[in-house]
């Protein structure tokens, strides 16, 4: 279980984020919104130990891990993808998934099921937005992550290839993977019958799952 | 051979080092403008292990790589905060703060030969080594290029390793590296050390071929030489570097009614490279592109 | 009282510094980018200077727009080259080694106009003034009085102005500003040639406090001035001022405790010290910030 309590976070004296509690159990699918600049980006930042919290703390399985950087934590199991796609101009893509062919071998169900087989060999500038979407979680499910988070995924996508995402997020990640999404649209989480917990004014609004 | 093609050739062996040093930094994202003092260093640590020791060529070229990795292992822990320009200018400093103690540095001997050994601003005079050994000018080249050759085939059998794929990972994008679980720390420090040490080994046969050595050869104008070989030339591919050396001193020195202003030319063709392949000849995305291209030859 | 005396000399001679890194500091500020060409095309604008007057024998009143005329156009040669085509964020190490490359090509085109070791540099006629035991060089007063009048113009012109707000916005932004119906392409072309007029001046006193100038000049400043303006701070003016008053200080009393090798052994170990400890300098540490934000926003 990954666990925040208490988190504070300050960005040039603004809190962003006042005293945030939360746990993630393996298994379950949770969907953070709420409106812009509300902190769900920096929650993310901070559980995934790309940020420092001011004051609280993050605790993995009973063991404190606040000061982890990013690295140990990707480590631990704790993977997260990306706002906006974050990909090498100059490396087709089957070079970034970072993994040996045995692996790639393994899993081609899935690479074919997610229709990325055929980009493989392809420059991430020849290869449409969805499709490198898909690819960055490729890249961390390939790792076997415990808690898989991702920023706003939907963003910049159309409606029918959220439909196609959705589908593609609900056949492929595992059972016992937690899954955190950061999202605008709700279409997607409840696409894939997430937990929603809204972010305001740095705290969870309390009471409001909305199954 | 010609004794002046001779020269040329051992001088572009012995200046590839220092550009596959600024080489291997660039890898992880950095600039350094500092690899002249390994260079400077390793040559004085041979000079001294050659010529007031007595050593082998072998062993003094181990410590010379040895010495001036761990110094450069010195300034990966200096600098473990700073990237980019500031890392720049760190190296620089650290650089010529390293060759300006050598000024310092003072410890001869008297020989029927003359004087040997380190002495300040006059420099280390007289190592013999090539001489006592009777090593021609070819030969000479031979120990040179073959050592430059084995770390270029090292370099391309490491390229497609997971070591140097990860390398290049957290000089492009350390929140990409850090987020699939690579501690960048790690690869900074290992390839700033190992860059030093690279160098130092080429100052080392630096120092043997030149038999003289004094500070103020090892100042920033040889290691931002360097730098520009393996930017013009790419990073793409080990080769990149030695583009750059051979475009430098093999097309513009060589040409001899080119040489008086070769310096005018240079910058004015470095410059101008960069405008029209601003990532060197043999970018990555050009070493990306042909493999492909091999990939899809080979399955068709 | 000797102290006192080294204290004066150093200070005095660091306005050189400052005069040099506050052009530096200028492009810095403005671009985010380090001008490692600045010295050589200074020293090409009195290289070429001085041919021109060597030819023409014209006298001092004319000499120096002439200074400010060359080190203006060798600046906007510089960018157009280096910087302009650059104008990326992969851009930032791709420029600086451009210009480094341009530096080269400047300081040897400088050697073919000046061939000679040392050439006599015109200087100012300001005499030396005592002060009960202590010697003041007027000459070197003059310095840093003029380092003092251009940080401030420069400090108002960037804060105050209109012109100022340009710049601001393109040095946060340049795509931003670009958005907004800014030439930045203009506005960084102006910026070299504003450095250039500023390091014009700069040159000249220097060089005429020195009454002589080397090849070795461009690299001199360079140098210094890169020294100076990241020991206050990069990018800040007022940093790059106190910076190279506190670089000549320290170089002083260094070099006189401990002999002349020391003041190149100084300039660097301060730097370095500086960099380990506060990398955003004394007085520049909330650009630093930004542009660490920048590198790490996710």
């Amino acid at each position: 279980m990954l666990e925040l309590k208490g988190l504070k976070k300050l960005f040039d004296g603004i809190s962003v984020l006042n005293g945030v509690n939360i746990s993630f159990q393996q298994g379950t699918k949770i969907g953070l919104s709420g409106g812009n600049g509300t902190g769900k980006s920096t929650l993310l930042n901070i559980a995934t130990g790309f940020l420092t919290p001011e004051e609280g703390a993050i605790i993995l399985n009973g063991d404190n891990i606040t000061h982890f950087e990013a690295w140990k934590l990707s480590r631990l199991g704790v993977k997260r993808t990306f706002q906006k796609v974050r990909f090498n101009e100059a490396l087709i893509l089957k070079e970034q998934l970072y993994t040996n062919n045995e692996i790639i071998k393994k899993n081609r169900d899935m690479l074919e099921g997610a229709g990325i087989i055929d980009y493989l060999y392809s420059f991430p500038n020849e290869v449409p937005l969805p499709i490198l979407r898909k690819i960055e979680i490729i890249r961390a499910l390939l790792d076997r992550p415990k808690y898989l988070f991702l920023d706003e995924p939907s963003a910049g996508m159309a409606a029918t290839d959220l439909h196609n995402f959705g589908e593609f997020l609900k056949e492929y990640i595992d059972a016992d993977i937690c899954l955190v999404v950061v999202e605008h649209r709700l279409e997607l989480m409840k696409k894939i019958d997430a937990n929603i917990c809204e972010l305001r004014d740095g705290k969870f609004v309390s009471g409001n799952i909305i199954v | 051979m010609s004794l002046y093609l001779v020269t040329i050739l051992t001088n572009m062996t012995l200046i590839s080092f220092i550009a596959i040093s600024a080489y291997l930094i660039l890898i992880v994202g950095e600039v350094s403008f500092g690899q002249q003092a390994f260079f400077g260093i390793g040559a004085y640590v041979t000079a001294t292990s050659t010529a007031l020791l007595g050593l082998d060529l072998v062993i003094a070229l181990f410590f010379a790589f040895i010495v001036s990795a761990s110094f450069a292992l010195v300034l990966s822990f200096l600098t473990v905060r700073l990237s980019g320009l500031y890392f720049a200018v760190a190296s620089l400093c650290f650089a010529e703060l390293l060759r300006l103690s050598l000024y310092k540095v003072e410890y001869t001997v008297e020989t029927n030969s003359g004087t040997i050994g380190p002495n300040g601003p006059e420099g280390f005079q007289n190592i013999r080594w090539i001489f006592e050994n009777n090593i021609s000018p070819e030969n000479f080249l031979i120990i040179a290029l073959s050592s430059l050759l084995a770390l270029i085939l090292f370099l391309i059998f490491m390229e497609s390793s997971k070591l140097f794929k990860n390398a290049r990972l957290v000089g492009k994008d350390q929140i990409v590296a850090q987020s699939i679980g690579i501690k960048p720390f790690v690869y900074r420090v290992s390839f700033i050390t190992l860059a030093g040490g690279v160098a130092g080994f080429g100052g080392g046969l630096f120092a043997l071929f030149n038999t003289y050595i004094e500070p103020s050869m090892f100042g920033i104008m040889l290691g931002v030489h360097g730098l520009a070989y393996s930017i013009i030339g790419g990073l793409g591919y080990p080769l990149g570097p030695l583009l750059g050396v051979f475009i430098d001193i093999g097309l513009l020195e060589s040409v001899r009614f080119l040489s008086e202003y070769r310096m005018i030319l240079f910058g004015g063709l470095v410059a101008a490279i960069l405008i029209i392949f601003p990532e060197g000849i043999i970018s990555p995305r050009l070493v990306s592109r042909i493999k492909r291209n091999l990939v899809k030859k080979t399955n068709a | 009282m000797e102290y006192i005396q080294i204290s004066i000399d150093g200070i005095l001679y660091g306005s050189s510094y400052s005069l040099i890194a506050l052009g530096f500091s200028l492009v810095f500020g403005v671009m985010r980018r380090i001008n490692l060409a600045y010295g050589s095309s200074l020293l090409l604008g009195i290289a070429a200077a001085l041919w021109v007057e060597n030819k023409l024998n014209f006298s001092i009143i004319f000499f120096i727009p002439t200074v400010l005329i060359f080190c203006s156009l060798s600046n906007l040669y510089v960018e157009r080259v280096c910087f302009a085509p650059h104008n990326t964020k992969a851009g930032v190490v791709v420029s600086m080694i451009s210009s480094f490359a341009i530096w080269m090509q400047l300081d040897e085109i400088s050697a073919q106009l000046l061939p000679d070791r040392t050439h006599s540099f015109p200087s100012l006629e300001v005499s030396t003034f005592e002060f009960g035991e202590l010697f003041f060089r007027g000459d070197q007063i003059l310095n840093i009085f003029i380092a003092f009048i251009i940080s401030a113009i420069l400090f108002l012109a960037v804060y105050k102005t209109k012109y100022g707000i340009i710049l601001r916005a393109v040095s946060n932004s340049a795509d931003t500003a670009k958005l907004m119906g800014c030439n930045t392409n203009l506005v960084n072309s102006l910026t070299f040639i504003v450095a250039g007029v500023i390091g014009g001046i700069a040159a000249f006193l220097v060089l005429s406090t020195e009454s002589q100038v080397t090849p070795l000049f461009g690299f001199w400043c360079t140098l210094k001035g890169l020294v100076a303006m990241m020991i206050g701070g990069l990018g800040s003016l007022v940093g790059a001022f106190w910076g190279g008053l506190l670089l000549g200080l320290l170089e002083a009393h260094l070099s006189y405790q401990f002999g002349p090798v020391f003041r190149e052994i100084t300039t660097f170990s301060i730097l370095l010290i500086v960099l380990i400890i506060r990398p955003g300098g004394l007085m520049g540490v909330n650009i630093y910030k930004d542009l660490k934000s920048r590198d790490e926003r996710i």
